[in-house]
């Protein structure tokens, strides 16, 4: 008899709610967090990446980070994007208390001998101002920011075979 | 010709922090100064609000130990309502304090100190980090992380909330814990004894490889001052406060937090926004005091729990009186680990851990509370006046890593005259210095962090205050 696992998948959206649009992370988790999903999906929400996530993701099959960006080649406010994200080889630039996704990928690999799958999805900040609340550009992208995560989400593979 | 080196964003302090260290007319190192130059201003802000709001405000001081704020500003407010708290809630307080304390020291030994004693104070600032480590030593970097996130998890079990938790409230903590919370925490802690008795033992053997900086990182008399219990035992929420000589002896007992005001005085200086507190009764110059885990170590005669009396008792045979180098910040650091899972063991064991009844409420009954307790930093003192509606007047903080502030500024100058050759200055050199700061694990941003990363400046002088090098970190 062939058995099957259900494989883990976690949605982890990071920023910080009081710095404007870098809380769209924190925002689009709990949005998700009021869907119903299957078991097998676990939602979460962090101000900032630290070490002790890399052994949660170690435990994973597949990670989504959604996380706030700074613009960059004239993009507009509330573009989204969607990148697959590799863990670490090289020296990051900065190790204060800020972790990035790929060096806790790297780290859940060295540590604790595997590192999920895992995709950033990520939203152009129109600001990232001392206020709480969203920009009109982003609070419009989230909706659809949401519908894109949910697409992703049952396209990936939910079981796997032993 | 004054020249700057630009290193990557590797520092590993909290907050942003300058050395200038001064020159004398031969040339050798004469005075050397840490410049805190950021501006807290809590004091000030808080002014005008309602008491009750003071413990979550005065958590947004530190993103680290939030915790340790709420548990001075509640005891503070506790004397505003004059209420006697619950027993269950003085206990829930004292585990989630040691939850702080336990996360804060991980981050400390394993996060930003253990790259200099494992890779070296010299070793490539690029690879100087916890990054750095993974190949090498990936067991420390698991235990680490392991250790923080234990210490985190208690705070979350308890109040919900791992940064700035409002569960601590005037009055005792909003909620009791049920039984899966307890046994949840229960069922971790042989997983982390095992972890931090490794660490201990690991560490010990290793100390022989650190005699140098032993010997020359604020290695020098000092008083220490930290909480003691009425049999003068290790203790991080009530109790009094006791102070020791260099020489290990009792210099006061007993001391009644709610008078600090007669025995610690605090000067300001001109080059830092840190205040300098000292105890008063031997003045300014000689009233230099250190406080958290090895001021701690060295004013108790035993911590109450049987592995860490044992590490204690070893810890005590260092020095022959009180142990002097800042540099086994370290070791009390991992001592007071063992302790505060050993400790929050005990306290989870007790009968009434469960009890409903954890808050006291009524209305302003004083005009003024004090409240103190130990950091994982060292000693907290949170004092407000407020008046009939309860608004606040007035509020004095001293912050633990203040405390400090003296001896801090004199180990910089040790480290200096030791390690700095005037002639050109190098990278290892800064390094030793911030790693002398480092032991102390001084919380200097306590209010905000402009951009996210902590940076280190060192100026050298001339006699006549021309620069002379810099090397700044960004």
């Amino acid at each position: 008899m062939e058995l099957f696992w259900l494989m883990k998948t976690l949605i982890l959206g990071y920023g910080n709610t009081l710095r404007k649009d870098d809380g769209l992370g924190v925002y689009a988790a709990l949005t998700l967090a009021a869907l119903t999903f299957p078991v097998n999906v676990e939602i979460c929400t962090y101000q900032q990446l630290s070490p002790e996530l890399s052994p949660i993701l170690a435990r994973m099959d597949h990670a989504i980070f959604i996380d706030a960006a700074l613009a960059s080649n004239g993009e507009k406010p509330g573009t989204i994007k969607t990148r697959a994200l590799q863990p670490r080889t090289n020296q990051p630039g900065s190790i204060t208390h800020h972790f990035d996704p790929e060096t806790l990928l790297a780290m859940a690999g060295t540590l604790y001998g595997h590192a999920p799958q895992s995709t950033l999805f990520s939203v152009t900040a129109a600001s990232f101002d001392l206020e709480e609340g969203l920009s009109p550009e982003v609070t419009a992208a989230l909706p659809v920011l949401i519908e894109s995560i949910k697409e992703f989400l049952f396209r990936l593979p939910q079981t796997v075979a032993t | 010709m004054s020249q700057k080196i630009m290193i990557e964003q590797v520092t590993r302090i909290e907050g942003h922090a300058k050395v200038s260290i001064i020159l004398n007319d031969d040339g050798a190192v004469q005075d050397a100064q840490v410049h805190v130059t950021q501006v807290r201003g809590f004091e000030k802000f808080v002014q005008g609000r309602p008491f009750y709001e003071m413990p979550s405000l005065t958590a947004r001081t530190c993103g680290i130990c939030p915790v340790s704020h709420l548990v001075a500003s509640s005891k503070a407010c506790d004397q505003i309502l004059a209420v006697r708290i619950p027993t269950t809630a003085i206990a829930l307080r004292r585990i989630i304090n040691l939850g702080q304390i336990i996360q804060s020291h991980a981050l400390n030994f394993f996060y930003l100190s253990s790259p200099d004693l494992l890779l070296g104070m010299d070793g490539d600032p690029a690879k100087r980090n916890m990054f750095g480590m993974l190949d090498k030593h990936p067991q420390v970097v698991r235990d680490g992380i392991r250790l923080r996130q234990f210490g985190q998890q208690v705070i979350e079990r308890l109040a919900n909330k791992r940064i700035h938790p409002s569960w601590i409230v005037p009055g005792g903590v909003a909620s009791p814990i049920d039984a899966t919370t307890r046994d949840q925490i229960l069922s971790e802690i042989p997983e982390v004894l095992g972890i931090i008795t490794r660490t201990l033992d690991w560490y010990k053997k290793s100390l022989n490889d650190y005699q140098e900086y032993i010997r020359t990182f604020a290695n020098f008399p000092s008083l220490f001052m930290g909480l003691v219990t009425k049999e003068g035992r290790l203790e991080h929420y009530h109790g009094n406060l006791r102070v020791v000589t260099a020489r290990g002896s009792v210099l006061a007992d007993q001391l009644a937090p709610d008078e600090y005001e007669s025995f610690i005085g605090e000067a300001v200086e001109p080059y830092t926004y840190l205040k300098s507190p000292y105890y008063k009764p031997l003045g300014y110059d000689d009233g230099m005091y250190r406080v958290g885990p090895l001021a701690r170590l060295n004013v108790a005669n035993e911590c109450g729990t049987p592995q860490a009396d044992q590490e204690l008792a070893e810890f005590h045979c260092l020095d022959k009186g009180a142990v002097l180098s800042s540099f086994h910040y370290h070791y009390a650091r991992l001592i007071e680990i063992l302790y505060g899972i050993e400790r929050i063991q005990q306290l989870l064991n007790e009968p009434d851990i469960l009890s409903d009844n954890v808050r006291a409420h009524a209305e302003v009954n004083n005009y003024e509370g004090i409240g103190v307790s130990e950091a994982p930093r060292g000693t907290l003192f949170h004092h407000y006046k407020v008046n009939e509606d309860g608004i606040i007047q007035s509020a004095n903080l001293i912050i633990a890593s203040g405390n400090n502030n003296l001896a801090m500024n004199k180990g910089v100058l040790q480290a200096a005259r030791y390690y700095v050759r005037p002639e050109k200055l190098t990278e290892g050199m800064l390094n030793r210095v911030e790693a002398v700061i480092r032991a102390f694990d001084p919380c200097l941003a306590c209010s905000t962090h402009a951009d996210g990363h902590m940076a280190m400046q060192i100026e050298m002088l001339d006699p006549d205050g021309k620069l002379i090098d810099t090397l700044t970190r960004e």
